[in-house]
C-alpha cells in the first residue's frame, strides 16, 4: 500500500540534492586549484575537468531525487553561496539559472536524459562563466588595487581583456557545454556499472 | 565568550554588509580596515583560528603581489591573488554564523521567514561541510594502502575516489533524513523553536556599529579615491 | 498488545528476494525483546517495518497486517508513528541533525510543536535520567561513540514515546560504553518503556531481555522467554551461529609473544596539537602470532597501527621490520591494514574485481582469488558489487583483498564489529590460519569472544600507555 508519491521535493530528497550539490562545489574549487597559475589552462582543463567530474553526481542525484525542485535547489545553492559571499549579481544569475534548468525538465525531463543533459549543460556553462562575472563588472576594483601596487597599466588591461574577450567566452562556453556532455554519458555508464548494484541508485 | 549571545541575524547582517563591501571597495587601505574590523568582530567570538588563518593567507597573498611585480610571465597570478584575498573577508565574516549552534541558526531563520525547505538545505550544508573533508581524506587513505596512485592512474583513482564517496553520501543521505522524519520532522506542520531569537539593546547596538563602521569605510575609500 | 504484525511479508525495491517472510509478531508494554540472528536474517528490516521506514521510507513491497497500539500503522504518516516509536541508530554520525548536543536532543520536541517550558522541562529529565547533564551544549562531532549513542538514546526518548528501537546501538562502542549503554537502556526499563533490540553482541542484555526472537532468512525461527535464553548453554548459541551471552574469562592468553619478534615499535611518540596520544609505546609483534590490541575507545589503538601501517607519522621513535629500521613511505610496502570502515575501501564494480584491484590478472592470481573467496564464504558474491553487500560480508572481502596483496604484515581495525557468532568464529579460525601460514597479525579489537578464539597474546592500551594483559575480563 503506497500513498500518492509527491511530484514536489521532500525532505529525503532535499537531504540528498543539497549534499550532492556541495560535492560539486567542492569539486570545482578543488579543479580549479591545480591549475591557478596559467588562466588558459584554469578555463579549459579546469572547467573540462570539473564538468566531466560533477556529470555522475547529477546523474546519481537525478536517479535519487527525479521531483520538482530539484534543480532550483542544485543550482540555487550556489547562488545562495555567492550571495552571501557578496557576489549579489552572481547569485541573482545562479538562482534564475535555476529555475530555467527547472523548466527544461519539466514533465518527462528526468526520465528524458537528453533534457536533463541539457539542463546539466546550461547549469555548468553558467556556473563556470560566473567567475567571469565580478571581473566583467567589477574590474576597475581590481584594476585599481593592481595600478596602485605599480603594476603597468597595459599589464593589467592584458589580464582583465582574456575575461572581455567574446571569443574567449565563447570557447570557454563551448569547452563547458562538450565536457558536460561527456560528463553525462560517464555519469550513465557509472549509474549502470557501480550504483544500480550498489543498490543506491 | 562575550558574544555567544549575540543574535545570529546580527551575525548575518555584518556577514553580508563585509561581503558587499569586499567586493566593491576599490582601496587597498580601505581592504585593510575592512580586515582590522575582522579583527574587532571575531575575537569576541572566539573565532580565533579561523582569524589567524585567513590573516596569515591575507599576508602572504599581500606580500606575493609585491614580488610578482617585476616579472611578467606569470599571466593571471596577480589577479587571481587580489580576488582570493577580498574572499578572504566574506570568509572571516561569516564564522560567527558557522559556529552558532545549529538550533540558533534555525531560528534565526525562522524569524526571517525563510521557507521551512530552505533552512533545511542550509542547515544540513553547514552540518556536512567539514564532515565532507574527512571522509575525501579517508578515501585517499586507504587508497594508498592499494598503490592507487593519482599519476600513475588518474582515470582508476578519480573513479576509485568518486564510485565510494558517491555511495557514502547517498546513505548518509538517506540514514540522515530517516533519521529527522522519524523524529517528526515534517515540511509543513507546526514546529516551534527551543532557541530563542530574540534581539535586545546589544544586538541594536551591534547591528547600528557594524552598519556604521562598513559606511565609514566605504567613504574612507571615497575619499582616497578622490584625493 | 502494543504492537501486533501478523504475517507480514516484506521485499525492498529492486531485491530479487524477500527480506522477510510472513512473519508474525506481538510485543506486551514494558517488555524488552531482543531480535537477533545471523546476518542477513532480517533483524534490521523487521526494526524498519516496526517504524514505519518500511515501506514509507524505502518503498518496496509490504503485505501483512501492522497494529501500533491498536492502529492500522498502514494508515499513519512517518511522523505519526514517530510519536510512538523512539528510534536508535548504528551510525552516529548519519544520525545526528545538528552539531550541538541539546539541539540534538530537543529536534523531536520542536517537531510536535511543545512550548519552550515543556522542552526545558524534559530537557532536563531525560539529561538526569540518562547521566548526560554534562554534555549539554556540547559539540556533537568531538564527542566519544559512546557519549554519542548516549545522546541519541535521550534524543530518541525525550518525546516520551512508548516504544524505543535500537538498530545494533553497540556497533562502535568498547565494552565500557557498552556496558554503560546496557545501563542505561535498563533505567528506561524501569520508567516502563517498551524495547526492542536489534543486536549481535549480547553480554550487556543479558539480564535485560524479556524475550529472545531468533531470526533465520526472513523468518522467525524460534522465540525463548528471557530466562530460557540465558540458560542457553554456550554450545547451543554457537550452533545458532549467534555470540555468547556470558564470554569466558581469557585466562590462558599469555602476555609474550615467544617467538622473536618481526614487527617492533619502539618508544613511539605521537602527539596531536598539544596532547599526547601515545607516550613512548613499545610492542613486539611476530610472524605467525597473532597479538590483539584493546583498550578504551580514544586511546590510540588505531594511531598506533596507522603508525606501524606508514599512515601517520610518529613524533618519534623507532619502527623496526625484520632487524631493519623502516622509513614511513617504505612501511606501506610492508603492511596491509584495513580500516574499521568498509565503506571507504571498496572501489571495484565485482567482489572478484575488488580482490584483484590493482593486481595483474593472470589465471593464477583469478584462481586465488576463488580460492580465498571460497574458504571466506562468499563464492556467492563473486559477481556482486561490493556495496551491496552486508556490513559483515564487506569486512569479510577487506580480508580477502588483504591476504591476496601478501604482505607480511596485516593489521585489522576491529573486523568483527556488527559480525555474528558464526562468522566472528569463522574469521578467527581463518586469521589463526593465516597466521600460521607465516604472516605477522595485529588487530585492534573490543571482541573479546574474537581475542579469546585467536589471539596470542593481547596488549592494553590505557590512557596513551601500554599494559600488557593478565588475567582480565575484557
Amino acid at each position: 500500500m503506497k500513498k500518492n508519491e509527491s511530484k514536489f521535493i521532500g525532505i529525503k530528497e532535499i537531504v540528498a540534492v543539497t549534499l550532492f550539490s556541495v560535492l560539486t562545489f567542492v569539486i570545482s574549487m578543488l579543479t580549479a586549484m591545480p591549475f591557478a597559475a596559467s588562466v588558459h589552462l584554469q578555463l579549459y582543463v579546469g572547467y573540462a575537468l570539473m564538468a566531466i567530474i560533477s556529470g555522475p553526481i547529477y546523474v546519481l542525484m537525478i536517479s535519487k531525487a527525479p521531483k520538482i525542485g530539484t534543480q532550483v535547489l542544485f543550482f540555487g545553492l550556489k547562488g545562495l553561496y555567492m550571495l552571501l559571499m557578496g557576489q549579489v549579481l552572481t547569485g541573482i544569475i545562479f538562482i534564475i539559472g535555476g529555475v530555467l534548468c527547472e523548466l527544461i525538465v519539466m514533465g518527462d525531463g528526468y526520465r528524458n536524459m537528453v533534457k536533463s543533459g541539457v539542463a546539466y549543460a546550461l547549469h555548468t556553462t553558467l556556473y563556470g562563466l560566473g567567475s567571469f562575472f565580478p571581473v566583467i563588472f567589477f574590474a576597475d576594483n581590481y584594476a585599481k588595487q593592481l595600478i596602485d601596487k605599480g603594476y603597468q597599466q597595459e599589464l593589467v588591461d592584458t589580464m582583465l581583456s582574456l575575461y572581455r574577450s567574446p571569443l574567449i567566452v565563447a570557447t570557454v562556453a563551448l569547452v563547458l557545454m562538450i565536457s558536460s556532455v561527456i560528463g553525462m554519458c560517464i555519469g550513465s555508464r557509472m549509474i549502470k556499472k557501480h550504483f544500480q548494484p550498489a543498490g543506491v541508485a | 565568550m562575550p558574544f555567544d549571545e549575540v543574535d545570529v541575524r546580527t551575525r548575518l547582517l555584518v556577514m553580508i554588509l563585509v561581503s558587499f563591501a569586499a567586493l566593491m571597495l576599490k582601496t587597498e587601505i580601505a581592504l585593510l580596515l575592512c580586515l582590522v574590523f575582522m579583527w574587532i568582530w571575531l575575537i569576541p567570538f572566539g573565532c580565533f583560528r579561523k582569524l589567524l588563518q585567513c590573516t596569515t593567507a591575507y599576508g602572504i597573498l599581500f606580500g606575493l603581489l609585491f614580488l610578482m611585480k617585476n616579472s611578467e610571465h606569470l599571466g593571471n597570478l596577480p589577479l587571481l591573488t587580489v580576488y582570493i584575498r577580498r574572499l578572504l573577508l566574506p570568509v572571516m565574516a561569516a564564522a560567527p554564523v558557522i559556529h552558532a549552534p545549529t538550533g540558533s541558526l534555525i531560528a534565526a531563520l525562522n524569524k526571517l521567514k525563510i521557507p521551512r525547505a530552505a533552512t533545511l538545505s542550509l542547515t544540513v550544508m553547514f552540518r556536512f561541510m567539514p564532515t565532507l573533508a574527512e571522509e575525501y581524506l579517508r578515501i585517499r587513505e586507504s587508497q594508498k594502502i592499494r598503490e592507487i596512485s593519482i599519476f600513475r592512474h588518474p582515470v582508476k583513482t578519480a573513479e576509485c575516489i568518486l564510485v565510494p564517496m558517491l555511495i557514502r553520501t547517498s546513505k548518509v543521505a538517506d540514514e540522515l533524513s530517516a533519521s529527522v522524519q522519524v523524529r517528526g520532522m515534517k515540511l509543513g506542520g507546526a514546529y516551534s523553536s527551543y532557541r530563542k531569537s530574540e534581539f535586545n539593546a546589544r544586538d541594536r547596538r551591534l547591528m547600528m556599529l557594524g552598519t556604521i563602521t562598513v559606511l565609514l569605510i566605504f567613504l574612507t575609500d571615497y575619499c582616497l579615491r578622490r584625493g | 498488545m502494543l504492537i501486533e504484525l501478523h504475517d507480514i511479508s516484506y521485499k525492498y525495491a529492486g531485491a530479487s528476494d524477500k527480506s522477510l517472510k510472513n512473519v508474525s509478531f506481538t510485543m506486551d508494554k514494558g517488555e524488552c525483546i531482543l531480535l537477533t540472528g545471523e546476518s542477513g536474517c532480517g533483524k534490521t528490516t523487521l526494526t524498519r517495518i516496526i517504524n514505519g521506514l518500511c515501506p514509507k521510507f524505502y518503498g518496496g513491497t509490504f503485505s501483512g497486517s501492522y497494529l501500533l497500539d491498536g492502529k492500522n500503522a498502514q494508515e499513519l504518516e512517518l511522523d505519526e508513528i514517530g510519536k510512538y516509536i523512539g528510534n536508535v541508530f548504528q551510525d552516529p554520525r548519519s544520525q545526528f541533525f545538528t552539531s550541538n548536543v541539546t539541539d540534538e536532543i530537543v529536534l523531536a520536541m520542536e517537531n510536535q510543536n511543545y512550548t519552550r517550558e515543556r522542552m526545558k522541562c524534559r530537557l532536563y529529565e531525560i539529561s538526569t535520567l540518562l547521566g548526560i547533564e554534562n554534555l549539554l551544549e556540547k559539540d556533537l562531532l568531538r564527542l566519544s561513540s559512546g557519549e554519542k549513542q548516549k545522546v541519541a538514546v535521550a534524543a530518541a526518548c525525550v518525546t516520551k514515546p512508548k516504544i524505543l528501537v535500537l538498530d545494533e546501538p553497540s556497533a562502535n562502542l568498547d565494552a565500557d560504553s557498552t556496558r554503560q549503554l546496557g545501563e542505561l537502556l535498563y533505567r528506561l526499563k524501569m520508567q516502563g518503556m517498551t524495547i526492542i533490540i536489534s543486536e549481535h553482541r549480547l553480554e550487556y542484555l543479558a539480564d535485560l531481555i524479556d524475550k529472545m526472537v531468533l531470526m533465520k532468512n526472513g523468518e522467525i525461527i524460534a522465540v525463548y522467554s528471557g530466562e530460557e535464553a540465558r540458560h542457553l548453554s554456550d554450545d547451543r548459541l554457537c550452533e545458532m551461529g549467534l555470540r555468547l551471552f556470558y564470554p569466558h574469562d581469557y585466562q590462558n592468553i599469555s602476555t609474550e609473544i615467544g617467538a622473536e619478534s618481526f614487527l617492533q615499535m619502539k618508544h613511539i611518540v605521537c602527539k596531536c596539537r598539544k596532547a599526547t596520544i601515545l607516550d613512548r609505546i613499545t610492542l613486539y609483534a611476530a610472524k605467525g602470532k597473532i597479538l590483539a590490541i584493546t583498550g578504551r575507545n580514544g586511546t590510540g589503538k588505531t594511531t598506533l597501527c596507522r603508525i606501524a601501517a606508514g599512515l601517520r607519522k610518529e613524533n618519534s621513535g623507532d619502527v623496526i621490520i625484520n632487524g631493519v629500521h623502516i622509513r614511513r613511505q617504505d612501511r606501506l610496502k610492508k603492511c596491509f591494514f584495513v580500516g574499521q570502515d568498509s565503506d571507504y575501501q571498496l572501489y571495484a564494480p565485482t567482489v572478484l574485481d575488488e580482490i584483484l584491484l590493482n593486481r595483474k590478472k593472470t589465471p593464477e592470481t583469478i584462481r586465488r582469488a576463488e580460492q580465498l573467496l571460497q574458504q571466506l564464504d562468499l563464492s556467492a558474491f563473486s559477481e556482486r558489487h561490493p556495496a551491496s553487500l552486508s556490513g559483515g560480508q564487506k569486512q569479510r572481502v577487506l580480508l580477502a583483498v588483504a591476504v591476496m596483496w601478501e604482505r607480511p604484515v596485516l593489521i585489522l581495525d576491529e573486523p568483527t564489529s556488527g559480525l555474528d557468532g558464526r562468522h566472528m568464529r569463522e574469521m578467527a579460525s581463518l586469521l589463526r590460519k593465516i597466521a600460521d601460514d607465516g604472516m605477522c597479525i595485529i588487530l585492534i579489537t573490543h571482541d573479546a569472544e574474537l581475542i579469546g578464539n585467536c589471539a596470542d597474546a593481547v596488549y592494553k592500551l590505557e590512557c596513551s600507555c601500554l599494559e600488557k594483559m593478565s588475567k582480565e575480563v575484557f
